[in-house]
Parts: structure tokens; sequence; C-alpha cells
């Protein structure tokens, strides 16, 4: 018997598992529940979130997500594939962005549309990422201008 | 002056949209949102986890497809919006004279605009460091974690590398996973009282899933760190929530998020002198939404701070309608009899807090918090007297999750004095 807490709706249900019994769901108040239980203890999967780079747009980054759930295991394998890419506004919502996320079946797909020019207008790397606003070195991965990477110095203001 | 609006909404978070997309359906045509944001859609554009709409469309959305749901459903109407454009000031109206909203923006400069109706949709800001006071040095590397959700969604920023988090709201805990996924080392959360503020989903998808432990009765008592954080310091707190010498934990960190609550944003709402609530730290509203100011009506994160987006939809909606209603001529008597809704024993407010009894249709929804979490319970309703009005069953109750109840409005108009909502827990499962 595994004791879960069902996480497809807020309401949190409490659920019991029976692995010996044809993993027999109880506690559930749905049948989501149920098929929640089953696949957490034989395959548990998630719904990824997360962004990706965008130039060209209103925005420099792009919320996107799984169009379904993909193994728990890959989470980490799929953030690399999702941060390698950079996608050129306009953005429409839905669009994929990635086909057959690493061979899951799932579809990486843009969380909202995002238009042409404003704020990071050229297809240049957007400067956020480009340098670092405390150092001014130039970032070579794309977190790179962590606030961390250097000991943080007050934003260069024009002398 | 401008011409006279029937409904000025002030901000354009999932509240506004809602409040204003009903108020057209129910027949207003001159509307107006005024959000100073260069977008509509609020805090929901930097939430980019999903959990939200399962209620309302039955769907897991994500926080910019749930906004751009309603920001679609907006565009099919003749509402209009000035984006980048900050609220400054209401000043009501006397006697049923239209309000006027004082507003500015770099484009259109300062505008004084006059309405019949406003809606106060400005949703809330987060707790700081300052508001709940850290002992320790003043560097940097320590953020609101909806500050950090906004650099790392929206800017692209991480904010640090190995983080610990104040605080088990739900913002904290999906922060927890996101900088967890993209790199980051989340050492632990940490979390004052002995229960979790958060959404249990949460705590299992956001923490158990990465193996992030959860403190529950700790705090932070030391911050170490001269230009950023280097180390933090955590220990046991009592029964009192003071910290217990002798059980400290140093973490070497370089970030700290504070998840330590949301404050309604309510400067506008009590320099216009509405009522306001001290528990909920929003303005006093009746069964339909509306403040003591007539024609002023609240919804949303300003009023009392929801987790599910669903319900500010819901709720905003019954906001929007009510305004349409004013403009159109029904208004709530002034000497309507009213009934208030009296906190009992267990919780620790509800919304709204006073019912005008011959306002109200077939039910009156009702929100609350309770203080203290329960196994099963019962949410017991009583009259002035003391006699049962109602009751409803759960199987457990919560602080991190709002509860909502619908009473029969003939229950309401025949409730002697006011009604008491209070929490029965079960004693050995034997209560009704
Ligand atoms: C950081 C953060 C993260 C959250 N994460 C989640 C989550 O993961 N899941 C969830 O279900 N809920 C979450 N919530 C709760 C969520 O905010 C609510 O469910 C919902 O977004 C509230 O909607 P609202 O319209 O009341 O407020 P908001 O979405 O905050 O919208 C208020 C709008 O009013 C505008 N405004 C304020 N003052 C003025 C003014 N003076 N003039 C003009 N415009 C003004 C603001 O710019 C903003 O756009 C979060 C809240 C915060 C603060
Ligand atoms: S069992 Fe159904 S009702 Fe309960 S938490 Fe899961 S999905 Fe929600």
């Amino acid at each position: 018997m595994k004791e879960l807490v069902c996480i497809v709706c807020p309401r949190g249900c409490r659920l019991q598992v029976d692995e010996e019994n044809g993993y027999a769901v109880t506690g559930n108040s749905c049948p989501r529940g149920a098929e929640y239980g089953r696949n957490e203890l034989k395959n548990p999967t998630r719904v990824l979130t997360t962004t990706v780079r965008v130039t060209g747009g209103v925005h420099c980054r792009l919320p996107v997500k799984t169009d379904t759930a993909i193994p728990k295991g890959m989470l980490f394998q799929a953030m690399e594939a999702a941060n390698a890419v950079c996608v050129e506004a306009p953005v429409q919502p839905g669009q994929v962005i990635i086909e057959n996320l690493l061979g899951t079946g799932a579809n990486l797909i843009a969380g909202r549309g995002i238009g042409k020019g404003g704020a990071f207008p050229d297809t240049t790397p957007p400067p956020l990422r480009g340098t670092s606003p405390y150092t001014g070195e130039a970032c070579r991965e794309r977190h790179s201008n962590s606030f961390l990477a250097h000991r943080p110095q007050p934003v260069s203001r024009p002398s | 002056m401008e011409k006279l609006y029937e409904l000025i909404v002030i901000g354009g978070g999932p509240a506004g949209l809602a409040a204003a997309c009903q108020a057209w359906e129910k027949g207003l045509r001159r509307i107006l949102i005024l959000e100073r944001d260069s977008e509509l859609g609020g805090i929901l554009n930097q939430c980019i986890h999903s959990g939200f709409g399962l209620q309302r469309f039955r769907e897991e959305l994500t926080g910019p497809e749930y906004a751009g749901r309603f920001i679609e459903m907006l565009a099919d109407t003749g509402v209009e919006t000035r984006l980048d454009t900050m609220v400054l000031q209401i000043v009501p109206g006397e006697q049923g004279a239209p309000h006027q909203v004082h507003a500015v923006s770099a484009k259109e400069g300062y505008q004084v605009l006059e309405t019949q109706a406003v809606v106060l949709a400005m949703g809330c800001r987060e707790r700081t460091r300052g508001a709940i006071s850290i002992p320790g040095e003043r560097p940097s590397g320590i953020f609101t974690a909806g500050a950090a959700q906004r650099y790392l969604n929206m800017e692209g920023y991480m904010v640090g590398r190995r983080v610990l988090i104040l605080g088990s709201g739900d913002i904290g805990l999906i922060m927890a996973r996101r900088m967890t996924l993209e790199g980051a080392k989340v050492l632990a959360c940490v979390e004052l009282m002995p229960y979790s503020g958060g959404l249990m989903r949460n705590i299992v998808q956001c923490l158990q899933d990465f193996d992030i432990p959860l403190y529950l009765s700790h705090t932070i008592t030391d911050i170490k760190g001269h230009d950023r954080v280097e180390q933090v310091t955590v220990s046991k707190v009592g029964p009192d929530r003071r910290p217990i010498p002798g059980t400290e934990m140093v973490f070497d960190c370089d970030t700290v998020l504070l998840s330590v609550g949301l404050i309604p944003e309510n400067e506008l709402t009590r320099a216009a002198g509405a009522d306001m609530d001290r528990r909920t730290n929003g303005a006093r509203v009746y069964e339909n939404m509306e403040t003591s100011i007539p024609g002023i009506f609240a919804c949303g994160n300003v009023v009392h701070v929801h987790d599910l987006v669903d319900y500010v939809s819901a709720e905003s909606e019954r906001a929007g309608a009510a305004a349409a209603a004013y403009v159109q001529g029904k208004r709530a008597e002034v000497n309507a009899r009213m009934v208030e809704l009296k906190n009992g024993d267990g919780v620790s407010y509800t919304v709204p807090q006073t019912i005008r009894a011959d306002e109200v249709g077939k039910m009156v929804d009702v929100f609350f918090r309770v203080n203290r979490v329960t196994g099963a319970a019962a949410i017991a309703v009583r009259d002035g007297e003391g006699n049962s009005l109602t009751g409803f069953r759960r199987a457990h109750l919560a602080p991190g999750e709002m509860e909502h109840i619908l009473l029969p409005g003939d229950l309401v108009r025949q409730a002697a004095g006011p009604i008491t909502i209070a929490i029965e827990e079960d004693k050995g499962g034997a209560a009704q």
C-alpha cells in the first residue's frame, strides 16, 4: 500500500494505491485520481513548463509547455533541449516550438503569442543575455548573467 | 473633461478582465480598463506554470494561457483599454454624482476621468523582508519569490545558484521547482508555522519531486554576507514561534527567496475613504462586491488573497454584473437590512463581511479561510441566537486553502441577527 497526494487538481485527495492488488486506488474523488495513482507508481509523468529565448519581439522570453505529460525522469533533459532553442518573433499562441520532444511524442508549444518589435527589436541576442549589466562581460551560456556569476556591483551608470 | 464613462476598471489582471467582460455582457457600452503595465493579464503573465483554469475551463492552463482566454474575450467587446497608465486617486462622487478617476501616463499625461461606477481590481503585492524583519546583514541576494519569478520567467535572469526559501506559500514552492529545473540547487524551504501556507499539490510536485526538504516550525535567525548572501542560519521555533537556542542549522547559499505572504494593494481604496477590513487588508464588501462607497466595487486579490485564479474570475464577474446593475439604476436601498457575517471559532475572515438581506438572490457565495489545520470537520452556520442554519462537511481544512460555501438566500433573509461561521472539528468522528 502506497500513500500519495493526488496532484491532478487543487483538491489534493489523499490516495492509497495497492501495488499488490492490480494498483487499485482508493481515496480518490474522481476517475482522474485513480489514473494518476496508477501512473505515479508505474510510470510517473509531468507536464513541463519553462521558457525559451525569443528575439525580435516585445519580450525576450517565451513561456512554453509540453502539450502532454512526459516521463518525470526526462525533465532535466527536456530543460536542456528547451534552453538550446531560440525562436524569432512573431510567435503565435500554441505554435509548436519543438516537435516530438526527445522522442516522447509530446510537443513543446508556446504558451502565449509574442508580437514583433518593442523592447527587443532586432534579431541579435537581447542585451540582457548578451552582456552582464553588472560587469559588462560577455555571457557565454544562457544564465551566466546570473546575479551571482560575479561580485555584484552597482548597475553601471553613465559617468 | 472627457466623456462620461459608465464603468472604469482599475487593473487589467484576471479580476479586471472578468469584471469588464461581464459588465459588457450585461449591457454597459462605455467601459474603460486602466492598467499601469504595458500589457493586460496582471500577475498571470509571469506565472508560466500550469494549474490554472481547472475549475473554469476544465483544462490545466498556464498563467499566460488563462489570461489569453480572457484577453481574447475582451477583444470581442468594445471595452476600451489604456495601458501604461497609473491610477493615482479616486474621488468618490457625492450623492450619486459621477466618481472621478485621476490617472497619469507618459503618452497622455495627467487625466481626470469621470465614471458612474468603478471596479477596483489592483491585485496585491508581496510582503518583503522589511515587513517581517529578519535579523542579519543586508547583502544582495534576497528577493521576494514573485520578483525572482518575474526576473526568471520574463526577463531571463537567474537570481542565484544555491537557494534557500523562507515561507511555504505557493509562489515560493513554484519557484523552488522552477529554479531547480534551471539548474540551481534549492537547499530547503523553511516555514515558521507548523503547517504549509501552500497547496498540498504544490508541496508534492515542487518539493517532494525534487527531494527539497521542507522544515516546518523553523525560521531564519541570521543572514551572513557582506556584498552577497553567503550563509544563512535556520533555527527551530517553539510553540510560541520563538527560535529555540541550540537548534541552529547553517546553510551555505547565495540567495534567499521570501514567500511570506501577499498584501492587497489598497492605497487607492483607503484614500477614497472605503471601510477596510483589518483581517483581509481589503475593503469590506457586500454580497455583490460593492464597497461601503455606493458605485465602487472591488474584486480579486485586492479584496482578499486568492490561491486560485478560477475563484478570482467568478468573483469578478459578480462584481462586473453588480456594477452594470448599479449603472442601470438597480441600486441597493439605503436602509437595507444588514446581516453581518461573524467569524466563529477557527475562521479568520469571511468575504463578504456583510450581506444586504433584501438584495440576495437564490444563493450567496461566501469565501473564508480557517486559522488552523484540521482533519474531518463541519463548517457550522448559526444565527444570532446560536441556532444552526446549515452546515457543510469537509474531509480536511487548512489555512492555505480558501474555502467556499453557498448560503441559500432564504436562510439569510430569515436569519435572526448576525450569522456566525465556525469550524467544529469531529471528536472521534461522531459530530454532525
Ligand atoms: C507573484 C505572484 C504569483 C502568483 N502565483 C499564482 C499561481 O501560481 N497560481 C494561482 O492560482 N495564483 C497565483 N497568484 C495569485 C494570483 O495573483 C491571483 O489568482 C490573480 O492573478 C489575481 O488577479 P487580480 O486581477 O486580482 O490581480 P493581478 O493579477 O495582480 O492584477 C492586478 C493588476 O492591476 C494593476 N494595477 C495595480 N494598481 C494599479 C494602479 N494604481 N493603476 C493601474 N493599474 C494598476 C497591476 O499592474 C496588475 O496588472 C500569484 C500572485 C502573485 C502576486
Ligand atoms: S482525485 Fe480527482 S478530485 Fe481528488 S485531487 Fe485528484 S483529480 Fe482532484
